[in-house]
């Protein structure tokens, strides 16, 4: 392989890892306070709030339900006014925030109601406030579960990166569709997938054992 | 009476609605609890003792009627006031509870972080409490790593961590075996004794009521149906479920079609 190669395959891995890593990111940093919104405002929540739940669910909902290639092209606008250009690693970040912050509230939300009802009502009982129940009781005892959505959201995201390399996206996805399907370089193909492939296993793995160190549960 | 009622039900129905019924698990209960004692609440599962103890601090709060503690209306007073109160009530439950992604020291800490204690006083407070509940060397193990006794012990420091007026045990003991049961209780019985604190114990095994109670209440289909001394209610009980209780508690085989009246 030509040293020109593999400094393209070297680009390709830090580009697809600044989109992913930074968009999940920001996904969380959105997508967290909408899981615990949806969380505590459920019917067996504890700030009960069905008209809130059932905007804020029917809007992550509607986001969700639209494929990712057309969220993509359907807010062109939107991002070339954010970032001044729709192509590039910095321009597909804007589409993979708006596709994966509401998957990341449902991961989070599903995270949460992983948290055993009586250890809140014990919290509840000892006098705590709905935010402190939020802060010091569901997020900390969720913490291993939200780390395993961790892992799960990023193979899904790094998912949606190599498919924005389709519309102009950069990264290894983008390698992947200049070469192996203009130029029908199977080689360079399969090289990227393989790629992927590890960066996945990789992170699936680290998670794992962070998981395994944080939870106090087994032991 | 004369003595002071810590926490008096007045006229307190519970009931649930769901779509397919209506469930009305505590029926017009009034008692009075008085300061210092041990009070049982005895019955048979669905009785509606569990609604009925989480009716005491609101975690259910009732259709009907009123919960006074410590003369406060707590039907009536905002969030921040029945926080307050709640913190002068520790409760513990049969499935322990704990925060099971932090250590024994760190569980008994919570409540006092949730009332503003100052850092350097809640390490007092928890070795002290460590102590009393004889789980010092425990301090930085996980419930994971504790056996139920030990954890119910680590629930029982939690709840008194506040200096409560009153604990409220919840079946604490009904996950245990009997030996860690009479444990339990013997370390309930040292706490009310040694700190004044009112206790209110529900749950439906007779051996637990006639070891630590003072006073006991029996519950029936969600209503009252007998209220006295303990050992009045065992030598004479009057209802049809205190005389059940009696003989299923006391060993001998009830048997089908037997009858008890």
């Amino acid at each position: 392989m030509s040293a020109g190669l593999l400094q393209l395959f070297w680009e390709g891995i830090q580009e697809t890892l600044f989109m992913v890593l930074l968009s999940m990111l920001i996904s969380y940093l959105i997508g967290t306070p909408l899981g615990v919104i949806l969380y505590v405002t459920d019917e067996n929540g504890i700030c009960r709030n069905t008209p809130v739940n059932t905007v804020v669910g029917a809007v992550i909902n509607m986001i969700r339900s639209i494929p990712f290639l057309i969220l993509l092209v359907a807010i062109l606008p939107f991002t070339r006014f954010l970032v001044g250009t729709t192509i590039g690693a910095k321009a597909t970040i804007v589409p993979l925030v708006a596709a994966a912050f509401p998957y990341v509230a449902r991961m989070v939300e599903s995270s949460l109601k992983e948290v055993d009802a009586g250890v809140i009502e014990a919290a509840q009982a000892m006098g705590s406030s709905a935010l402190q129940i939020i802060r010091k009781v569901i997020l900390p005892e969720a913490k291993p579960s939200l780390l395993v959505g961790v892992t799960i959201s990023f193979a899904t995201i790094l998912g949606y990166s190599a498919m924005a390399g389709f519309c102009g996206g950069g990264g290894l996805g983008a390698i992947a569709v200049n070469y192996g399907y203009y130029r029908y370089d199977n080689e360079t193909m399969l090289i990227t997938v393989v790629l992927l492939v590890l960066i996945v296993q990789l992170f699936q793995e680290i998670g794992s054992r962070l998981v395994k160190k944080i939870d106090k549960r087994i032991k | 009476m004369a003595q002071k009622a810590v926490i008096r039900f007045e006229h307190v129905s519970k009931s649930f609605t769901s779509k397919k019924m209506n469930v009305n698990a505590v029926r017009n209960v009034s008692l009075e609890i008085q300061k210092g004692e041990i009070f049982g609440i005895i019955g048979f599962s669905g009785a509606g003792k569990s609604t009925l103890i989480r009716c005491m601090n609101l975690l259910e709060r009732p259709t009907d009627g009123n919960v006074f503690f410590q003369g406060v209306n707590l039907c009536e007073v905002n969030n921040q006031k029945l926080r307050e109160a709640r913190q002068k009530m520790g409760m513990i439950f049969q499935q322990f509870n704990l925060l099971e992604q932090r250590n024994v020291w760190e569980n008994i800490c919570y409540p006092l972080e949730i009332a503003g204690v100052e850092k350097k006083e809640r390490k007092q407070r928890i070795e002290e409490l460590l102590t009393l509940v004889d789980l010092t060397e425990k301090a930085k193990a996980y419930p994971s790593q504790l056996s139920g006794g030990q954890k119910q012990r680590v629930a029982i420091a939690r709840a008194l961590a506040t200096d409560p007026e009153v604990i409220l045990c919840d079946e604490a003991t009904s996950a245990l075996d009997p030996i860690t049961t009479k444990s339990i209780l013997d370390l309930l019985k040292k706490i009310n004794e040694t700190r004044g604190v009112t206790i209110v114990i529900i749950t439906h095994e007779m051996k637990v009521a006639e070891q630590v109670c003072d006073r006991v209440g029996v519950m029936n289909q969600g209503e009252l149906v007998e209220l006295g001394e303990v050992r009045e209610i065992f030598l004479h009980p009057q209802s049809d479920t205190a005389k059940k209780m009696i003989l299923f508690g006391g060993g001998i085989r009830y048997e089908e079609g037997g009858g008890t009246t």
